[in-house]
This record gives structure tokens, C-alpha cells and sequence, in this order.
């Protein structure tokens, strides 16, 4: 487990500090999309090993939802962005 | 109805020593405390108005998020100035949350026990804050002096808190009693 994160607001701080909520890759689909792509979109979650992109909170400190882009075999941090920025740059 | 105001650690300190060590923990019950939250869009004027107030100091919590703690003699004049801020939220927190004054030679090694924040001067210099864990629970901590700090927690969260301070620095010999 990648055990220092560096919180853009916070600086680096431990993992402890941090709340991990899931996998940041799922797309919430239309509020008409059929029931296959919401059943997908709330139950169905791949099991990756490698580099990963998951929704981080850090509870103990900002209180603002971050975008880490970690690898689960390395534990290398890649990235890690707030997830409102990376957000608006994806739009 | 009647309100009864208690200090949250008043029945743990009830028999601390009075005469402060060379390391003391001071409980201040004069605290007044704010949260402030910028909407969205006015953040830098915002940041200017909490600078302008007299008599309060503004700590950063997060990003459009601070927390402004006052003596209670000044608590009214800053109130009205805060309410006065366009394009902020402001809720009284003085009830919610309890500051406590950490001074003394070992206080920055007393702290770095309980807390992951890095305090060296260079990175955490006379006048910062910061949210962090502290002693297992969320709180703001804030330099005030070369040998001060301020932690500022929730109130239901103090009495642990203090707790596992005071355990903490036994190694300093720490005192602890309530200021006003």
C-alpha cells in the first residue's frame, strides 16, 4: 500500500489520514440509461493489478476528494490530483 | 431553560497540579471559534477580508475553508466583521470545537509523536496551520510562537485528546491546567 500521499492542499501526509472510497474509472451514466449500465456502473468492478486510478478522501485533513493514480504491485504514487480539477479537465 | 457550560476535559483536569512545568498544556476557556467557507468563485476576497479583521487569527483548514479563533472579549467585533464578509459562509463553531496551547522547549517533539505533519520551521514556520491527524483525531494545529502550538479539535473528541497528550508527554514531564 502506497503509505505517503501527497495531498495537493496538504502537502505529504500518511495514509492514514486518507479514506480510500473505490475505483475512479466508473463513468455514472445517464439518468435514462438502461438498467444494464446502472447495475454495471453500481455492481460490476474489475479487479486490475498494475496502475490504478481510485477516489481518495482525506478525512483527517482537507476534506476534499482526490484522484490517486497508484500502482498496486509497486506501490508507486503516480499522481494525485483533487477530484473537482481533474474533473474540469476532463471536461 | 438552562444551560450549563462545561468545559469537555473540566473533570480530567480537576486534579492537575496548578504550578505549570517547563512543558504545560494550557486549556483556554476563553475561546471563541468560527468556520469560514468561501463560496465559490470568491475566494481571494475572501481571503482578504479574514485579513483585514483585528484581534483574530485565521487558520487554513482546506482549500476555501478556514477556521478564526478569538479571545471571547473580542468574539462580538469579529463576529460582525465575519457576517460582513461578502461571499462567505460563516458558522459559529466556540461550543463545537476546543483549542488547546501546547508550549514549551519539547513541545515540537511532543507533538511529532502524535502527528504526521512535518514541523520543521522551514516547513511549517511561525503563523501556519494545517488540518491533520493529531493524537488519532482530525484536528487544526497551528504555530503561534517559536515554541507554541495551538490544536485546535472537535469537542467530543477533546477529553480523548487530552488523554493521550498528557500520556504522551510524560517523557517532558508536561503539565496541563486551564487558562482564561
Amino acid at each position: 500500500m502506497a503509505s505517503l500521499i501527497s495531498c495537493p492542499h496538504c502537502g505529504v501526509r500518511p495514509k492514514e489520514e486518507f479514506t480510500i472510497r473505490g475505483d475512479a474509472t466508473p463513468v455514472r451514466p445517464g439518468p435514462d440509461a438502461p438498467e444494464e449500465a446502472w447495475f454495471a456502473y453500481v455492481y460490476l468492478r474489475e479487479n486490475p493489478k498494475g496502475r490504478i486510478r481510485e477516489s481518495w478522501h482525506h478525512t483527517s485533513g482537507c476534506r476534499r476528494f482526490l484522484i490517486v493514480e497508484r500502482d498496486n504491485v509497486t506501490h508507486e504514487v503516480y499522481s494525485v490530483v483533487d477530484a473537482a480539477q481533474a474533473k474540469e479537465a476532463a471536461e | 431553560m438552562n444551560f450549563v457550560l462545561r468545559h469537555p476535559v473540566e473533570e480530567l483536569l480537576a486534579a492537575a497540579p496548578a504550578e505549570p512545568a517547563l512543558n504545560h498544556l494550557s486549556v483556554p476557556r476563553n475561546r471563541a471559534s468560527w468556520s469560514v467557507l468561501a463560496h465559490k468563485g470568491s475566494e481571494a476576497t475572501v481571503v482578504q477580508a479574514l485579513a483585514a479583521i483585528e484581534g483574530a487569527s485565521v487558520r487554513f483548514c482546506g482549500p476555501e475553508e478556514w477556521l478564526v479563533v478569538t479571545n471571547r472579549d473580542g468574539a462580538g467585533a469579529v463576529a460582525s466583521a465575519l457576517a460582513a464578509i461578502p461571499g462567505a459562509s460563516v458558522v459559529e463553531q466556540g461550543d463545537g470545537r476546543t483549542v488547546f496551547s501546547l508550549a514549551g522547549p519539547d513541545s515540537r517533539a511532543l507533538l511529532a509523536k502524535c502527528t504526521a505533519l512535518d514541523l520543521h520551521p522551514d516547513a511549517f514556520a511561525i503563523g501556519r496551520s494545517a488540518n491533520a491527524l493529531v493524537c488519532h483525531v482530525g484536528g487544526n494545529v497551528a504555530r503561534v510562537a517559536r515554541d507554541t502550538y495551538e490544536i485546535t479539535v472537535m469537542r467530543s473528541f477533546a477529553a480523548s485528546f487530552f488523554s493521550e497528550i498528557c500520556l504522551l508527554g510524560r517523557e517532558f514531564g508536561l503539565s496541563a491546567g486551564f487558562a482564561d
